[in-house]
């Protein structure tokens, strides 16, 4: 099935390093799994066709580290390394270091990475693309009478970040024109003060947003969409919740969202799985860009319940550099898919993270049930890594039956030894507000309050 | 085994062998204080130490894979372990376990042909370097780190090796 392709090396761990080597196996092509010294006795390892011990616990000496993944993939000989979602997924230096070293990186040139990876730089390929982007200025603005004006035309609310500021830092919302004067002139000089530097960036603050993606396949030459994904269920910018179709969107505006997505991946002949994630204005039902992931996310599944494609196996035979024989008009979006990420945290005690061992495991099934993890009993979970410890997608016919057998399994499935976060999920996905699919990205937050 | 001279001539018709013999690559002959290297690969490149009890300065002795695809290029793992890597080696109190620091390729010698860093029963100090891991062309020495005789070693010249696989066994004294 591969012409180039017949070793790959699964540069992860846990249920994406299976869901990595199941898609191997199926397209007959050897899996190597890599695995730290705090990973060994896990499903990935046990089921890959071979597996090799690249480093200690800590992920900067084991999955983060470039050189032993290198080394190893050469050592050992595999054609091609997958890299899956984090660690090293989005590091162009790393996929750089694949090309130069002779080893096909599965995911885009590095080139792609480090320019979609800029978000200026990306922002600007957008507008080139036609693609809508939040309205604001174009990259820093440094003369106050620039400033002024631009933040006029934009309207009010408005966010002006310090161009060198950053996580949270020289930020500040500007709610009308009675304070911009006063508002833009103390940042400035602030961040003049604090970063040597006063130029600002303005743009429209969105207060009522959802957070929509659009998943893509492109070979560098055609390129394809699997429609969109809603993952607007999220606590401290971590997604929860995903879902396809989004329950928000109308059949034209799903259409031109799409359709905007594939411009932008065409504009820069992109090459691989990909995802063009928005923000949704619940307000103006507007949609902006905001960023591309150059990789396969967490929440593919979703989509290849609803489309029947599997995403893993046409990524790797794009980077097989065979050419994608899946057409747009060959893509029917069926039923309806929500995905549930499971984490071992304790929802009762703000969410913290519950390493240790699983004493028993019973996962759930039936029809439209799809559990993607490596959990096992007696499986101990390390307290090194995310605390996720596995995903369940179910598939309904509509997006009713889809909450209705989420429910029934996540309360077949028993995962004992740690907290989980399944009760969460099932009160989470039966709120009133959830079911009516009328609710925005601080929605879980207002649901943890009323609980407390 | 007796001694006896090697003359310029006998030099020419060893080289001239190697050259008509097709399935030799490399070959690295030391004897009587003199070494000899012969190679075909163009790139590669090396330094030649007079001393051979002396820390060799090595540089790529490894056929990188791109230099030759099909000779070298490793099946894919057939040591690699599924269980723990240092599973099957217990080490006694007398004893120091050498193990492998980073994923890479074993060496055994300074280069190909050229005789081992060191062999079973073989006396090493601490600074002695008994073998080479390569990690992405860089050429790591290990060092026995303790004064003693070789006992084992576990691995094979040119094999792939994980993090933390047992290379050597020294016995301690």
């Amino acid at each position: 099935m591969l012409n180039k392709i017949k070793s790959v090396m699964i540069a992860n761990r846990g249920e994406i390093s299976l869901r990595i080597i199941r898609a191997c196996q199926e397209l007959g092509v050897k899996s190597v799994a890599i695995y730290s010294e705090a990973d060994k006795d896990t499903l990935p390892v046990k089921l890959a066709d071979s597996a090799v011990c690249i480093g200690p616990a800590p992920a900067q000496a084991s999955y983060q580290n470039q050189e032993a993944i290198i080394s190893a993939a050469l050592a050992f000989g595999v054609d091609a390394i997958h890299p899956g979602y984090g660690f090293l997924s989005e590091k162009a230096d790393f996929a750089k270091k694949c090309e130069d070293n002779g080893i096909i990186f599965i995911g885009p040139s590095a080139d792609i990475i480090s320019k979609m990876g800029d978000k200026i730089e990306a922002r600007k390929i957008a507008d080139s693309a036609s693609v809508p982007t939040i309205p604001g200025s174009d990259g820093a603005v440094t003369e106050f009478k620039k400033a002024l004006e631009i933040a006029e035309s934009i309207g009010f609310p408005l966010l002006i970040k310090a161009s060198a500021g950053g996580g949270g830092r020289g930020m500040r919302v500007v709610e009308s024109r009675d304070t911009l004067e006063q508002d833009l002139n103390e940042i400035m000089s602030e961040a003049e003060v604090a970063f040597g530097d006063s130029s600002v960036y303005i743009e429209k603050y969105l207060t009522d947003i959802r957070h929509i993606e659009v998943q893509l396949l492109a070979d560098g030459d055609s390129c394809i969409h699997l429609g969109e994904r809603d993952c607007t269920a999220q606590r401290r910018n971590q997604k929860l919740v995903e879902e396809a179709p989004s329950p928000a969107l109308s059949t034209s505006q799903r259409n031109d969202l799409c359709q905007s997505a594939v411009r932008l991946a065409k504009k820069v002949k992109y090459k691989s799985a990909g995802t063009v994630e928005y923000v949704y204005d619940n307000i103006d039902k507007q949609f902006y860009f905001i960023e591309m992931n150059t990789r396969v996310q967490v929440e593919h599944p979703v989509s290849e319940m609803i489309t029947g494609i599997d995403i893993i196996k046409e990524q790797i035979k794009i980077a097989d550099n065979q050419v994608l024989n899946i057409k747009q008009e060959d893509i029917v979006l069926s039923g309806h898919a929500i995905e549930c990420r499971l984490n071992a945290e304790d929802p009762e005690n703000g969410f913290s993270p519950c390493p240790g061992t699983i004493s028993y495991y019973r996962p759930p099934g039936g029809f439209g049930i799809r559990m993607d993890s490596h959990l096992e009993s007696g499986y101990t979970i390390p307290p090194y890594y995310d605390s996720m410890i596995g995903k369940l997608i179910c598939w309904g016919a509509d997006r009713n039956e889809a909450i209705i057998r989420m429910t029934r399994a996540l309360s077949e499935m028993k995962v004992e030894g740690v907290k989980t976060t399944a009760k969460f999920h099932s009160k989470l996905i039966n709120s009133e507000q959830f079911k009516s699919g009328n609710f925005n990205t601080v929605f879980v937050a207002s649901l943890l309050e009323k609980q407390h | 085994m007796k001694d006896f001279d090697i003359s310029l001539n006998d030099l020419k018709q060893l080289t001239k062998w190697v050259k008509e013999s097709s399935d030799i690559r490399e070959l690295s002959l030391s004897y009587n204080g003199l070494e000899l290297f012969i190679s075909r690969n163009e790139s590669t490149q090396r330094s030649v130490s007079s001393d051979a009890a002396g820390t060799p300065v090595t540089t790529a002795p490894a056929p990188s894979k791109q230099e030759q695809p099909e000779l070298n290029k490793p099946t894919i793992a057939p040591t690699a372990s599924k269980s723990s890597p240092t599973a099957d080696v217990s080490v006694a109190e007398n004893e120091h376990l050498i193990t492998a620091p980073m994923v890479g390729t074993f060496y055994m010698s300074p280069k190909p042909g050229a005789p081992a860093f060191v062999e079973i029963g073989q006396q090493v100090e601490p600074k002695s370097v008994v073998c080479i891991i390569e990690v992405m062309k860089l050429m790591n020495n290990l060092e026995a780190k303790v004064n003693g005789r070789v006992k084992e070693i576990y691995v094979e010249d040119q094999q792939p090796v994980e993090y933390g696989q047992p290379i050597m066994l020294i016995e301690k004294e």
